[in-house]
């Protein structure tokens, strides 16, 4: 807890301190009215529905899109699936990062230019999906949980980051623990780790929101039903038809099986079941932002 | 020491070599570390380069990529002698640049406002509902935004009547003039407290001692906020700045194709858009495939050049 | 020193690189299959178990194992196995193609001669094979012979590069684009079409004729400001719409054209987009927006929302499907209207009348073929010989298109004894557990037909149903098609379509709403469309047969 030794007596801070507080505000309501217009469509019963404007009250309040969502076993095995790619995606990330970007860090390990630029030119060049398909294919990722953990397990834009954070933390710390004997491993788990905290907080919650709102990988490759993610029917549920062209739609809709319908209401309430959960998140990390973070420069 | 040759250069480097090597022995563990994420890179990001062939041949799915013929970059030709490519092509720049141009500051300036919140509950809530937009889709944003912008009904229409600042509706999504604005709102409303989060953290990481020492100096809010804490953030603004212009070509889809509509393809079309209209007539891996590497190489291009200017400049890059 | 270094390192990256990359061409020959390997096995006898690979509509959330697969798996002493791509996501098939993941056979949307010659994945069938393995399909064909000449192949006429489906009701009234009027408002302001109007289902009604577009433009302007809900506030719309061409199609026939279909003007065959008729449609639906007759944002509005908007029930007017008039369309107007409207009631007329007469909006298919189905290029003539048998039981045999479509008697329908019709049982609903649409798909006969229409659909079968019905006699037919590939229409369609068609909606579309002037744009207007390869598609479509020739 930082303390604030500032004196706040003078009349033109006060005043700022209004206007900011009341842009604030006013910031906050707009995006709580879109936010709260879901919550609400998500409770009003379904053939009072009507969203062509934007609705901040209904009269009679009903939960039946939740039991509708929650009785469905698919949402509930997709969070499942949602819930396991998110942990299980972020653990394996911060780990390669570290991996990669601790020994990045020390500016006197032999090739090190090298080893960057290996590991940069793939941040501007891609293959497409084509060949990216085939190889996850062959390395049996199709229809495989495993495709949502390790073919994005790590990130050379993350690393960059955490790289020049490690540089900038003290050395002092370091110093004295290698001339006590302490080998670059044991440095590396005990002492800069707990002391980086902050930018692992900060890339844990991106890759945490990143893997909880991903669902192109899902609609690549799943096949079976039991092993997709949330987001993906949330999308399946939002657009349903927009995508498609005209032709195909027009029949499409017709054909027996054909989520012809799908109730605006259920779609708020699967967008609410989707946002909740990460939001949640933030305010657990919060904790670790207050050491601090200072991502510095490198200098050559 | 073993053997020396007779001239000196000889003589240094072999000195250098064995300290190298002693070097590589002492972190040999810290090589081991990176190898995982070599693999990686290896298996995932640099196997499936070959795809960039794709781009210089006419793709045939039955013939696979190496079957199928070399067209002598007759797609490339297609691209750049089309010209909603090329209007594309600068549609992107210019949304991706004023959008840059403008997110940039505003995210740090709102950085630097909710850090002079004083009440820690009130900051804390703000941050907190300052990023609920960056979880929701483009999809549902944009019904907002059509339904905030209606021609009838519209919260902002009816305003604007009310103060009789206009006196019919305006049609703002289908007008081409106001696109770029209504893109560029919307985007910074969406993304400024997401974007924010990373500054907040930098902030706090500013050692208290230099604000002691100001405040003696008899520095007030408005000093201490240019003259440390914006300092105290540069180094990653810059970071992100230089990581981000990678992306530069890569204006993206979703936000894009929910907001735009024939009434605006003529500003608001951008290269993402453009392929997916293409893709509909038929699937060009191939077109796409050279589209992806002029987005590639321009993005790395500017990202080097950038680097290398802040390194002169600023001592800060990113390698 | 530093530089031999990277260098070396270079060097080992492209290593690398050429390596993984060369390791893909092993895996790829073997993906994408040589068609020299199957000959070599010797004819096995027709009732040996065999394995078939199937892809087709409604296989996103497919089962392994589902009730209809085991059903035809059990008849016809098959294995199958479905794909599991979902048909309506264009990446996932895509993807499918492109990494040689193509199942044996499959219905899939595209266009046949681009899978034959263009990208090389499909093999052709031979006539007799399809005659004689696959009798009641060869039998429905026959009735439309065209469909054996469209898919023939160009090297020889007796074998088809794909088969193609044949949907009669894609060729009457269920897809018919059609005007949908509020009656009770028509009647509040005394107005009345040409034609005797008749009651076809509980408040629907429906007249041969439409309006004129004099006529119609009145009708709105009441619709808009006569305010016919009675309530005293001025919140009706006249006509609603939504994004893309089929609104407008009533509008457009009155004009003479159709969107999307070739039309003569002084002789030569062009496309509407280019044409006079064209620029005077486009004024008159201008002068309709102007005065507010058209929902303002129908340029933007998403069909969904489009629905809602109907389902107010304040609107007076739209355009769409007949089909509407269907069970599976009750949360659409204008079925929605009747429910939420208590006192509304439905008039459905045709196209608006043009000036000599002619109303009929366009055929939904230029001609039965609908959808096609393709056989790997690699498929073996023994194998080719049980996909004929299953495709011929599932989509045409009576006990075999039950399967298919309706499951088990007893289980999952029964019939209903006044109309022997199947009915489908309360709590059935078609999913991947059972398999329904899968394997019988586009190959309808009449029977087969008569189940998707609903009954309100039918009641409108004086007008929409059949050869000989009224408003099937006079729907809007194209004045060239090159059905049979002759020309490069089709190949210029693909490489110009995105453009010009970018063109001609951001055209529309600025006309519609005023902020560009028809008359003075239209010269730059025509010139960019020939710049953008129009000259070249309107040379192609001059040497393409004309329709009426085709379809004799």
């Amino acid at each position: 807890m930082r303390t604030r030794t500032v004196l706040r007596k003078s009349i033109s801070g006060t005043i700022f301190d209004c206007f900011n507080a009341t842009f604030m505000i006013l910031f906050c309501i707009s995006i709580l009215f879109p936010f709260w217009d879901m919550i609400v469509l998500s409770f009003t019963p379904s053939d009072k529905v009507n969203t062509l404007s934007i609705k901040l009250w209904t009269d009679t309040w009903v939960i039946d899109s939740y039991k509708y969502i929650l009785s469905d076993t698919k949402i509930l095995t997709a969070m499942l699936v949602s819930i396991y790619r998110t942990v299980a995606g972020t653990l394996i990330h911060v780990v390669l990062v570290v991996f990669a970007a601790y020994p990045l860090s020390k500016t006197d390990i032999p090739y090190r230019k090298q080893m960057t630029i290996f590991f940069l030119i793939p941040m501007f060049f891609g293959g497409g999906l084509v060949p990216s398909y085939i190889i996850n294919r062959y390395l049996g990722f199709v229809d495989n949980l495993l495709v949502y953990i390790i073919p994005g397990a790590f990130s050379v834009y993350v690393m960059i980051i955490v790289r020049n954070y490690f540089m900038t933390m003290d050395k002092a710390i370091e110093e004295s623990a290698t001339i006590d004997g302490a080998s670059v491993l044991r440095i590396l788990f005990s002492i800069l780790i707990p002391l980086a905290k902050p930018v692992l907080a900060t890339i844990a919650l991106w890759q945490m929101v990143g893997q909880w709102n991903s669902w192109f990988d899902c609609l690549i490759y799943m096949r079976s039903e039991k092993k997709i993610v949330l987001q993906m029917i949330l999308r399946r549920m939002l657009d349903n038809t927009s995508m498609m062209p005209e032709e195909i739609r027009q029949y499409a809709e017709t054909q027996p099986g054909f989520i012809q319908f799908n109730s605006k209401t259920v779609q708020a309430a699967t967008t609410m079941l989707v946002v909740l959960p990460i939001i949640c998140v933030y305010p657990f990390l919060q904790k670790y932002f207050v050491k601090g973070i200072m991502l510095g420069g490198v200098k050559g | 020491m073993g053997n020396c040759a007779n001239n000196n250069i000889n003589k240094s480097s072999f000195f250098f070599h064995s300290e190298k090597l002693r070097k590589v022995k002492r972190m040999k563990y810290l090589y081991l570390l990176i190898l995982l994420p070599f693999l990686h890179q290896l298996i995932f990001s640099y196997a499936p380069l070959y795809g960039i062939i794709i781009s210089f041949k006419d793709f045939k799915f039955a013939r696979g990529i190496w079957g199928s013929e070399w067209n002598n970059f007759q797609n490339y030709k297609m691209l750049f002698e089309d010209s909603f490519f090329i209007r594309a092509f600068f549609n992107t720049l210019k949304l991706s640049i004023s959008s840059l141009a403008v997110s940039f500051p505003s995210t740090i300036i709102f950085a630097l406002l909710i850090n002079e919140i004083g009440k820690i509950k009130f900051k804390r809530i703000v941050q907190t509902i300052s990023y609920l937009p960056h979880f929701m889709s483009w999809v549902v944003i944009a019904t907002f935004i059509y339904q905030l912008l209606s021609p009838e009904n519209g919260f902002l229409n009816s305003v604007l009547l009310r103060l009789g600042a206009i006196s019919e509706p305006i049609y703002f999504m289908g007008l081409k003039r106001y696109f770029v604005p209504m893109y560029l709102i919307s985007g910074l409303w969406a993304g400024i407290g997401w974007g924010s989060i990373i500054y907040l953290s930098a902030i706090a990481g500013i050692d208290i001692s230099q604000y002691e020492s100001a405040q003696l100096d008899g520095a007030n809010r408005f000093h201490k906020a240019i003259y440390i804490t914006l300092p105290g953030i540069m180094p990653t603004a810059t970071v992100l700045l230089i990581l981000n212009l990678g992306s530069i070509l890569s204006v993206g889809f979703d936000r894009i194709f929910n907001l735009y509509n024939p009434l605006t393809y003529e500003v608001a079309d951008v290269i993402s858009t453009f392929v997916f209209r293409k893709g509909l007539m038929e699937a060009k891996y191939d077109y796409a495939a050279a589209v992806g590497l002029f987005q590639n190489i321009i993005g790395f291009t500017l990202v080097m050049m950038t680097n290398y200017f802040a390194r002169k400049f600023n001592d800060y890059a990113i390698v | 020193m530093l530089r031999k270094r990277l260098k070396m390192f270079t060097i080992i990256i492209l290593v690398i690189f050429i390596i993984s990359g060369c390791t893909q061409v092993a895996k790829e020959n073997k993906n994408t299959g040589t068609s020299t390997g199957n000959e070599q096995q010797p004819p096995a006898p027709t009732n040996e178990k065999i394995e078939i690979s199937w892809v087709s509509w409604n296989c996103g959330d497919i089962e392994d194992g589902n009730f209809v697969e085991k059903k035809l798996e059990e008849k016809l002493n098959l294995e199958i196995k479905v794909k599991k791509v979902d048909l309506s996501k264009t990446q996932q098939v895509d993807l499918m193609l492109a990494s040689g993941e193509m199942p044996d056979c499959g219905w899939i949307f595209k266009d046949p001669r681009d899978m034959y010659y263009s990208q090389e994945l499909t093999r052709t069938v031979p006539v007799d094979m399809i005659r004689q393995y696959a009798p009641m399909y060869s039998k429905l064909i026959d009735d439309y012979p065209l469909l054996w000449k469209i898919n023939a192949s160009n090297e020889d006429k007796n074998e088809l590069i794909a088969l193609p489906g044949c949907n009669p009701s894609g060729t009457d009234g269920q897809y018919y684009f059609s005007s949908f009027y509020r009656y009770d408002w028509l009647q509040k302001f005394g107005i009345k079409p040409s034609t005797p109007v008749e009651m076809t289902s509980d408040r629907i009604y429906v007249t041969e004729k439409g309006f004129t577009l004099d006529e119609f433009k009145v009708i709105l302007d009441k619709f808009v400001n006569g305010d016919p809900d009675g309530n005293g506030v001025a919140d009706t719309y006249g006509m609603i719409g939504y994004t893309g061409a089929n609104s407008w199609r009533t509008i457009q026939r009155a004009f003479g054209f159709q969107d999307g279909f070739s039309m003569e003007e002084e002789g030569k065959a062009i496309m509407p987009y280019s044409s006079q008729k064209y620029k005077d449609y486009i004024k008159y639906v201008n002068s309709l927006y102007k005065n507010g007759l058209v929902d303002k944002e129908i340029l933007t509005l998403p069909a969904d929302k489009f629905f809602e908007k109907g389902t107010t029930g304040k609107a007076g007017y739209f355009c769409n499907t007949a089909n509407l008039l269907g069970e599976w369309a009750e949360a659409r107007p204008p079925l929605s209207i009747l429910k939420n409207v208590p006192e509304s009631t439905i008039l459905m007329t045709p196209g608006q009348l043009s000036s000599d007469g002619s109303y009929g909006t366009m055929i939904y298919n230029t001609s039965p073929v609908y959808n096609n189905f393709f056989i790997r290029n690699d498929v073996s003539d023994e194998k080719l010989k049980r996909i004929l048998q299953l495709f011929d039981y599932a989509s045409l045999d009576e006990e075999g298109s039950m399967i298919c479509w309706w499951g088990e008697e007893g289980t999952h329908y029964d019939i209903d004894p006044a109309t022997s019709t199947p009915v489908k049982k309360e709590n059935v609903t078609a999913n991947g557990k059972i398999g329904f649409g899968v394997f019988a798909q586009y190959v309808r006969n009449e029977r087969i037909a008569g189940w998707f229409q609903d009954s309100m659909f039918k009641a409108t079968g004086k007008y929409t149903i059949g050869k000989d019905a009224l408003w099937t006699k006079n729907m809007y037919k194209p004045y060239k098609l090159d059905l049979f590939n002759e020309t490069k229409l089709n190949e210029y369609n693909k490489t110009y379509g995105s453009n010009i068609g970018t063109i001609v909606s951001e055209f529309f579309a600025n006309a519609i709403i005023g902020e560009i002037n028809v008359d003075t744009e239209w010269d730059a207007y025509i010139k960019k469309l020939n710049d953008n390869g129009y000259d070249k598609i309107v040379e192609e479509l001059n040497k393409a047969p004309l329709y009426a020739d085709l379809i004799k």
